[in-house]
């Protein structure tokens, strides 16, 4: 069964090139979301295993929709990863980086390493 | 001070007036000796002129003179003298309508005369030395006056020396932050394209065509420049951000070792041999261990890129305590309160003279284009000062050149 990811981010080209690998790997199943307001309905409606979200976006931030999607109680165990400019590789691979809660990876990420790390969060939700 | 007071108490021979130096610089005994002999030759003069008044005004001179030089006392024992040689001579002529009375009279009036000039000439003596030790004293308070201004002069220029290195450090401060806050931004907005391309390079090498050999070379190198690229994008926020330090307690050997290890295909790759130098059991000092390994990995690779055709890289640590028992040729020269020093020697070519005082600065880079930012050595000078260390990079006078970090044993104290 494929798993469900949700790609947020106000890249239209970053989600893109996220649904292309993924959905060919055969294994994945993205929704692309661009507007970060669009998440939560998009979220409620497609139903995602793990949600890949973009922190600095215009009108709202990642941790603005992280608190929205938190706020459903349909959706408050789907684990979110943030996907960010905003710190370098190696300050996220260092502090294998959180932030309440969420796991933090930095931009610009290779596919494996994308695949490594919404694999470990999602073993990390099923033992949770 | 003591100066002044030595020349108040005696007065200088060349400060003597008219002419009196060389008398006043023979010895005192042989012009009291002058002074007697005077007397007495004015007696015999008196006596051979008949005790003409022009003559008895002659008996002042040797009063005046043993006054002068000598003292005061002096000038009284000269004027008695020459009262009784006078009387002696007015006895021998036999003056004949002298009365004893009025020749004592005579003398006494005589006496008094040369009294007042003997207390005179002594007063204006005294004044005379008063002004001296007043000019001499006047003259060390202004040596001593101006010896203070001379060194609040030397403070000054110290301060403003202080105050415009300041000045420059806030200025650079200043335009490091600049610096840093576009390198930022940029940084950002490079990102999200970047991983755009890579992850689009990633999808294209699965396809069918991508193992076409043109095809699979230029994705190659798609995908190489996007990691140069990142690693450009990496620094620079190294450099805008170099975050908060998380200190305690290391290892500096440990933490060179693990630096080492991170460079050790570099290390292979670039034919280097790496001698270990590293004092034993080195005093821990408080220092962010992540940091100052990124440190240590910037200054390696510098050295490794500074000998393109091989060579011996040697690292070595001592303490202040290891320095002073070392062979004073072994390792350079430890700061006071510097708990460790670390060195890093290569055998490259060296430093060009006119590059060493930009080594540290940002964008600074005599690496070819593409090869590297010019931020290596600012992180690491910026890590280093956050650790209240200091850093240097000089040219060994036996070839190739030397990186030299030392920490303090304060350091930079707490976690921020």
């Amino acid at each position: 069964m494929l798993k469900r990811i949700l790609a947020i981010d106000d890249e239209v080209g970053v989600t893109r090139m996220i649904k292309l690998n993924l959905e060919t790997t055969g294994r994945y199943a993205v929704l692309m979301v661009n507007e970060a307001q669009s998440a939560h309905a998009a979220a409620q409606q497609f139903k995602p295993d793990l949600i890949l979200l973009d922190v600095m976006m215009p009108g709202m931030d990642g941790g603005e929709v992280a608190a929205e999607l938190e706020s459903d109680p349909a959706l408050k165990d789907i684990p979110i990863v943030y996907l960010t400019a905003a710190v370098t590789r190696k300050e996220a691979d260092h502090k294998r980086l959180f932030s309440g809660g969420r796991r933090v990876v930095a931009k610009p990420i290779t596919l494996p390493e994308l695949i490594d790390c919404i694999e470990e969060a999602l073993k990390e939700r099923g033992s949770g | 001070m003591t100066d002044g007071h030595q020349l108040g108490c005696s007065r200088p021979v060349a400060e003597r007036p008219y002419g009196l130096q060389t008398v006043a610089a023979w010895p005192k005994p042989l012009v009291a000796a002058l002074c007697v002999g005077l007397v007495l030759g004015i007696g015999v003069l008196d006596y051979v002129t008949g005790q003409q008044a022009s003559v008895t005004v002659v008996y002042l001179l040797p009063i005046a003179l043993g006054t002068w030089v000598i003292s005061r006392e002096v000038g009284i024992a000269l004027a008695v003298e020459s009262v009784l040689v006078w009387l002696v001579v007015e006895r021998i002529q036999g003056v004949p309508y002298a009365h004893p009375l009025i020749q004592c009279w005579n003398a006494l009036a005589l006496l008094i005369a040369f009294m007042i000039v003997v207390f005179l000439l002594a007063g204006l003596n005294r004044f005379q030395e008063q002004l001296e030790e007043k000019v001499v004293q006047r003259t060390a308070e202004l040596s001593q006056s101006r010896e203070n201004l001379m060194h609040a002069l030397a403070d000054l220029q110290k301060s403003h020396a202080r105050l415009r290195d300041t000045q420059l450090q806030l200025i650079q401060a200043e335009k490091m932050e600049s610096v840093g806050r576009l390198a930022a931004g940029v940084a950002h907005e490079v990102k999200n394209p970047l991983l755009t391309i890579l992850l689009g390079v990633e999808y294209l090498e699965r396809l069918p065509t991508a193992q076409e050999h043109d095809v699979r070379d230029v994705l190659h190198d798609q995908k190489d420049a996007v990691e140069r690229a990142t690693t450009v994008i990496n620094e620079l926020l190294d450099f805008a951000a170099p975050s908060e330090l998380h200190t305690q307690p290391e290892d500096l050997n440990a933490v060179i070792e693990r630096a080492l290890g991170l460079v050790r295909h570099a290390v292979t790759e670039a034919r280097v041999t790496v001698a270990r130098e590293l004092e034993p059991g080195l005093p821990g000092v408080p220092l962010d261990r992540k940091k100052i390994e990124q440190v240590f990995v910037n200054a390696l690779m510098n050295a490794i890129h500074a000998m393109p055709g091989g060579g011996t890289l040697t690292v070595r640590t001592y303490s202040a305590l290891g320095a002073a028992a070392a062979a004073p040729a072994a390792p350079g020269p430890v700061l006071d309160g510097v708990a460790v020093t670390a060195e890093i020697d290569d055998t490259g070519t060296g430093i060009r003279e006119e590059h060493l005082a930009k080594v540290f600065d940002p964008f600074f880079t005599t690496k070819p284009p593409g090869k590297g930012t010019g931020l290596g050595l600012s992180v690491v000078h910026q890590i280093v000062q956050m650790h209240g260390g200091t850093v240097d990079l000089s040219n060994r006078p036996e070839g190739g050149a030397r990186f030299r970090l030392q920490l303090f044993k304060k350091g930079a104290g707490t976690s921020c």
